[in-house]
């Protein structure tokens, strides 16, 4: 059973690019985590909006002159820029960041053309303007939910998809101790680390980056399991006295990927 | 084995919005058994209701034999307690299921059932304990309140007013200075706030407490509770946002059913707006089964997505899933 949708694009070089769509979970937050900002930028322009057009209408009341129509005027210029400010959010931000606003950029999403290049003005402007009609009644939730491509209107009409945005695999976040530096040097010489698979190499990477947030003692245990796995797998007889398994993953983990940098 | 390049191995925790995603696409990709477990569950609890009402039926047409209430009620109340607890396990049962998926060793509906049947009193006196503790907050908060609200009240020297002949006069001097006024509705907001924030942390502490006891196991109702609260440690906002997201889907769902059921009930009645009629007691019936349908249909919404951040915080907590090749 697959989690997530998936979706192959061909790109018009003939390229097929695999994508896992966003989902309703990270769409809804993207949403909510944008409306909320939106909410905050709108308050924030009738409160300075107010502001301005009361100063504005006490200087013309000690001028003395007609401006019975400019209260009209200026509610009707509010309300513009209202929908302006409501549509250009999405549009500044797809565009600027590359189909990310900030509520996006948090969920982790990103919205792509259907032939997976970025998406223009053009399809950012129809997604902003359709909003509103998948709002209404929540037409655009339920078209996400129960499609097979998870595109609301405004994506089926600006020819869009949302899609997950990969994790880079980063090396980042691991601290490698002294002792670890040391055999780590050594290692390549006494076991065999052709025998350790890419896939083990990202399992190992994988712990050394979260077992911070780990519980002591389910971490221990873990990384006493991965320490005897990684032993027997490189073919070395004792893990060296006075390391701790960590201190030796992290050995295993710097000589790897100094034998072979491109993981 | 999960692998790095392949999001489906799930090597790396969930992200708060696919949590959700997770949890739903669990529901629609196994929506017929889970509905059944959740049906299941939910008549469970309507049989008390059916009984209460026929010993209400029973002692409104005889109205004698009064003396057997003593009785009766015990006994309705042991039957409600046993009932609960079927319907708990049978919840627990389909975050089992979920689970078990995610781990990719998958049970039938029926080996879920019986292992969490197995602890049905657990889950019973786990639902009491919770329960105590979070009355047990909110009887320490009720106090905190009552003792701040004396003291704002004695140092702007309401504790005068009781010694004085003239109460009344002293009290509306106080009521109407902007000062004592301002300090109290910024202060009455804050208390609020502050309980807002206090139980929106509690609920997300809280809120995987059977999932240990309907997994793992050697394993009791005491022990989940203090298991899930070692799992949810330093996770609580991010669970709070997680079942806000929930919630916000499942508002948008409710609402589509809602229109539904009400425009169904509400041609019913117009057909025949007259109380005694046969439509009328349609209309009445349709829309008891429909908040039926609905609580069943919602109880797996709910424990699949309880089911992936269980298994999300396993992953984050313990590294559940971070294991060389077999």
């Amino acid at each position: 059973m697959r989690l997530f949708n998936r979706i192959k694009l061909l790109t018009p070089e003939s390229v097929e690019l695999e994508f896992s769509l966003a989902g309703i979970g990270s769409r809804a937050l993207a949403l909510s985590l944008d409306y909320t900002f939106l909410l905050l930028c709108l308050l924030l322009f009738w409160i300075i909006w107010g502001i301005i057009s009361n100063q504005l209408l006490n200087y013309l009341e000690s001028t003395e002159t007609n401006y019975a129509s400019l209260p009209i005027w200026l509610g009707a210029i509010a309300f513009l820029a209202s929908f302006f400010i409501f549509a250009g959010y999405f549009v500044f931000f797809e565009v600027l960041w590359q189909g990310q606003t900030p509520g996006k950029r948090m969920a982790k999403i990103r919205v792509i053309r259907d032939n997976g290049r970025p998406i223009k003005m053009a399809q950012a402007t129809l997604r902003a303007l359709l909003r509103p009609l998948d709002d209404f009644f929540f037409v655009g939730a339920f078209l996400i939910f129960f499609g097979r491509r998870e595109k609301r209107i405004g994506d089926w009409v600006a020819g869009t998809v949302v899609i997950q945005e990969n994790r880079a695999q980063s090396n980042s976040g691991i601290r490698v101790s002294q002792e670890a530096r040391q055999l780590a040097e050594s290692l390549p010489q006494v076991v065999d680390l052709t025998q350790l698979l890419p896939d083990d190499f990202a399992v190992i990477r994988e712990y050394l980056q979260r077992r911070d947030f780990m519980e002591t003692q389910a971490r221990s245990e873990l990384s006493l399991k991965l320490a005897r796995q990684t032993r027997a797998i490189v073919q070395l007889a004792e893990i060296p006295a006075g390391l701790t398994s960590d201190q030796f993953l992290e050995a295993i983990y710097l000589a790897y990927q100094e034998q072979f940098p491109a993981y | 084995m999960a692998s790095s390049s392949n999001p489906q191995g799930l090597l790396q925790p969930l992200s708060v919005g696919n949590v959700v995603s997770v949890g739903l696409r669990l529901y629609s990709s196994h929506f017929k058994q889970y509905i059944g477990v959740a049906l299941l569950a939910t008549l469970w609890i309507v049989l008390p209701i059916a009984v209460i009402a026929a010993i209400i039926g029973f002692f409104a047409i005889v109205q004698n034999y009064y003396a057997l209430l003593g009785l009766i009620i015990p006994a309705w109340l042991v039957l409600l307690v046993y009932c609960v607890g079927k319907y708990m396990a049978g919840a627990a049962a389909i975050s089992r299921l979920a689970f078990s998926e995610l781990t990719q060793q998958p049970e039938t509906a029926q080996q879920a059932r019986r292992f969490t049947n197995s602890r049905l009193w657990w889950f019973v006196i786990m639902s009491l304990l919770t329960s105590l503790i979070f009355g047990g907050v909110l009887l320490a908060f009720y106090l905190l309140l009552v003792v701040l609200m004396v003291a704002t009240f004695g140092t702007v020297g309401g504790l005068a007013a009781f010694q004085s002949s003239n109460p009344e006069v002293l009290l509306e001097q106080m009521f109407s200075n902007p000062s004592f006024l301002l300090t109290f509705g910024l202060g009455t907001l804050v208390v609020v706030a502050a309980f807002i924030v206090l139980m929106c942390w509690l609920s997300a502490r809280f809120c995987v407490t059977e999932l240990p006891l309907a997994i793992e196991l050697d394993m009791d109702g005491v022990r989940s509770i203090g298991r899930s609260w070692q799992l949810t440690k330093k996770s609580a906002w991010r669970i709070f946002l997680i079942l806000f997201v929930a919630f916000l889907i499942a508002f948008v769902l409710q609402i589509a059913i809602q229109i539904a059921t009400s425009l169904i009930s509400g041609v019913l009645i117009a057909i025949q707006p007259s109380e005694t009629s046969a439509l009328y007691m349609l209309s009445l019936a349709f829309t008891y089964i429909s908040s039926f349908a609905t609580s069943t249909l919602f109880l797996p919404f709910w424990q699949t997505i309880k089911a992936a951040i269980y298994y999300d915080l396993r992953s984050r907590r313990e590294g559940l899933g971070l294991r060389l090749r077999d």
